[in-house]
């Protein structure tokens, strides 16, 4: 049933593209039976699994980047010679299956997962709906002997999946497509904005691609919940972070686990001289950063995210000196804010990377957004009208666009809250241990919400679908 | 599974029930923003008008009801929408006559080349659904969204489950309900008059606009059966109909000779099959008068009194 369902779901964006998803299900389903069976050539069959999918994920969503990067080369150096474009349309979530395929056949290697023997449960390891198109990215040990298990009603269960997925709709349709329509045509176009508005659009494009993706997450981790599959959280208040590091421990993190198992780790991670753990860092963000698109913005977005891990390892030492010169480690609020302010903005900076059209429009974007502030200080100063709230909601009639501006606030205000309260548990957890009443309540008070202040008329399509 | 399912029933019951009240609530909250021209016109109940336009942007510009008024000794309204198909004008004037009990003695239908054509090449949103979703319950009402939606799902779940039709909509009725006065342009046309017409006021010489030269041939079928409905709804209200065209700067417009053929053609279909008159102003007295046009279609404040007069007088004789 749940097989069938999921490639319904599937087929319900390219039909025939459910074929390509096959082939790497049958190779992958006979080369993890294969690998069990030979342990001999388990290698060779484990570079087979792994080439047919790299393969597949390369010709589909590199292809184009490398032939247009082979083709200006060419141009420049006059070669004469040039590669066509190919005409087609990125199957949806293939990053992110072809990963969780990989998986399997890795751990099976290594002797951690043991080879599935029914192929429609193998099947539904790799096309399991909630999670087929924008993760979590699973692990075989933690849901293959979940589809084997018989699964009984479990109310509880159902209470908690819909709990999730409501707060996964309210990060969605109430506070990441109501972002988008500020900020959308502010990184199409951001020539035509003030250095503030830049400011503006950035800080809220962070909160916007953490509603959105997280609350793709929620809905599919809540969804799978209510038909008794516990799937693997995938965020933990990533705004929260005092750190980088501790960015990416909070961050999609079945992805950043996936890299730090599968190749940080193989790769020698820490454990090695300095040189080469530094090199190690570089090479996992650059590879995560192109994963995410095949844009030079993505690489760029993943290089400078390891330049702040290199720049906080090679400057802990002083910084921590600093903190203690200024007595901020004293404050320990102090302290703790200023490590979250800051691990928000660099991330936030990255962010216009990862969003901008071109290199060129997010340099321009951080340019101009860093010179804007202190002209907007002035304008505020000197503003006799409230004309300066103009280039904070980014549209021209300030009144109107600052009842959504407005709306947009609460509903951020509500996730912090909410996320302060519920702490690093499931928000479902905490909320079924409160009485009926309020319960009952929390979740009314969601549900229309949603309904007066959701963006649901053009609503976008979730960010991380193009992966 | 039994004492959950009781919770469960409990629960959905409270939350459906609130929501059938709010959406009652919002049905009738929404049509009191008045300053949206289609919720004005639905404000009025028990009217009686000697003379109404109806028809697109070309009529709420063109039309000027107090010409109307003086020359002919009447009273007259506007009807006209920016923007608007013939599925939408049908809508309203339907409203209008059978819900509000409105009486017109002569309705003065706008037909014009770029009304016949789809309307989705003339106007960008041709079918305001947004603004009927509040009458959803009415079959009337119902059937034409339905036909003018694309997903036709979409428009049962507004009719049938409480309050989904606002949320689709949320942000718009929410700034109708309480931000009204201060709405751009595109959430409601907030200057018109007391007849319902806004006039415009020339800001460049139309003779630098660029010309248009239509070559679309194809009359759509859809959009000539609600004009055919506006029509039959008006002799059923024993209304008399006339046809008309708006002037257009004709320096600036020509037709390819089978789009201009097929257009007339689906009017004079029009005339004979309902015996209407037709007052065909499209090259009337004003239309050579660059100064007398906002842009290539749309008189200006000027053209608009001038044509007006002009149609007064061909009212009055026949």
């Amino acid at each position: 049933m749940l097989l069938a369902a999921s490639c319904i779901f599937y087929m319900f964006f390219i039909p025939k593209y459910i074929l390509i998803l096959f082939l790497t299900i049958i190779v992958d389903y006979f080369a993890g039976i294969l690998i069990e069976k030979n342990p001999q050539h388990k290698k060779s069959l484990l570079v087979i699994s792994i080439i047919t999918n790299v393969g597949i994920l390369m010709f589909f969503k590199y292809f184009n980047f490398f032939a247009t990067n082979f083709n200006e080369l060419s141009d420049k150096l006059n070669w004469n010679y040039s590669v066509s474009l190919l005409e087609i349309i990125l199957p949806i979530g293939l990053s992110f299956h072809t990963f969780q395929a990989m998986s399997y056949t890795i751990e099976v290697y290594r002797g951690n997962q043991r080879a599935e023997k029914h192929f429609g449960i193998y099947a539904l390891y790799v096309m399991y709906y909630p999670q087929l198109v924008a993760g979590p990215i699973e692990r075989p040990q933690n849901v293959l002997h979940q589809f084997h298990e018989e699964h009984k009603f479990n109310f509880n269960l159902l209470q908690r999946g819909l709990v999730l997925m409501l707060w996964g709709f309210f990060k969605k349709v109430v506070i990441a497509d109501r972002i988008a329509y500020f900020v959308n045509p502010v990184f199409e176009d951001p020539h035509s904005y003030e250095g503030i508005s830049l400011c503006v659009a950035a800080v809220l494009f962070s909160f916007q691609i953490f509603c959105d993706f997280s609350g793709y997450c929620d809905i599919g981790i809540g969804a799978s919940q209510v038909m008794g599959i516990k799937l693997m959280n995938n965020f933990n208040r990533p705004y929260s972070a005092k750190s980088i590091s501790d960015f990416w421990s909070r961050w999609h993190i079945s992805l950043s686990t996936w890299f730090r198992d599968y190749l940080y780790i193989p790769l020698g991670g820490n454990r090695v001289p300095k040189i080469k753990w530094y090199r190690n860092i570089v090479i996992v963000f650059l590879i995560s950063g192109f994963w995410h698109g095949a844009n030079w913005t993505f690489i760029i977005w993943g290089g400078l995210h390891a330049f702040y891990q290199l720049f906080g390892l090679a400057t802990n030492d002083l910084r921590e000196k600093l903190r203690q010169a200024f007595g901020i480690t004293k404050m320990k609020w102090l302290n703790s804010f200023s490590q979250v302010f800051t691990t928000f903005i660099l991330v936030t900076i990255a962010w216009v990377f990862f969003r901008a059209d071109t290199v060129s429009n997010a340099v321009y974007m951080i340019k101009s957004g860093i010179v804007g502030i202190p002209n907007y200080v002035e304008k505020v100063l000197t503003e006799k009208d409230y004309l300066w709230l103009e280039p904070l909601v980014l549209r021209s009639n300030y009144k109107v666009e600052l009842f959504d501006l407005v709306v947009l606030l609460v509903s951020i205000m509500i996730l912090e809250i909410v996320h302060h309260i519920k702490g690093e548990e499931n928000i479902g957890n905490r909320l079924l241990q409160k009485p009926v009443l309020i319960r009952w309540s929390v979740y009314s008070f969601f549900i229309f919400f949603i309904l007066f202040f959701g963006a649901f008329h053009n609503s976008a399509e979730f960010i991380y679908f193009q992966f | 599974m039994r004492p959950h399912l009781k919770r469960v029933i409990l629960f959905v019951g409270i939350n459906v029930s609130l929501l059938a009240i709010l959406d009652a609530i919002m049905c009738s909250q929404i049509p009191k923003s008045v300053a949206i021209k289609n919720y004005w016109l639905l404000s009025k109940t028990d009217q009686n008008y000697d003379l109404a336009f109806i028809g697109p942007s070309r009529v709420l510009n063109s039309m000027d009801c107090e010409v109307f008024e003086r020359k002919l000794n009447c009273k007259a309204i506007n009807l006209g929408l920016s923007g608007v198909g013939y599925a939408e004008q049908y809508v309203l004037l339907k409203l209008m006559m059978e819900e509000n009990h409105a009486r017109i003695k002569k309705l003065c239908v706008e037909v014009s080349y770029y009304n016949l054509i789809n309307p989705d090449s003339s106007f960008s949103y041709p079918f305001h659904e947004y603004i009927y979703l509040p009458y959803l319950k009415k079959d009337g009402v119902f059937d034409v969204v339905k036909n003018n939606t694309k997903d036709q799902l979409k428009v049962y779940l507004w009719r049938y489950f409480p309050l989904a039709w606002f949320a689709e909509f949320n942000n718009s009725y929410l700034k109708m309900m309480f931000l009204v006065s201060n709405a751009p342009p595109g959430i409601g046309d907030m200057d018109f008059d007391e007849h319902g017409s806004v006039f415009l006021k020339s800001t460049e010489s139309v003779n630098k606009k660029v010309a248009h030269y239509y070559s679309n041939s194809t009359m759509d079928l859809k959009t000539k059966v609600y004009l055919e409905k506006i029509i039959e709804l008006a002799k059923r209200n024993g209304t008399e109909v006339v046809l008309y065209t708006s002037p257009v700067y004709t320096k600036k417009v020509t037709y390819s000779k089978s789009a201009w053929n097929n257009y007339r053609n689906t009017v004079n279909q029009l005339k004979r099959k309902y015996n209407l008159k037709y007052f065909d102003t499209e090259k009337a007295n004003v239309s050579n008068d660059e100064s007398k046009f906002y842009d290539i279609t749309h008189l200006n404040r000027d053209g608009a009194m001038a044509f007006s007069s002009d149609l007064s007088d061909s009212l009055a004789k026949k």
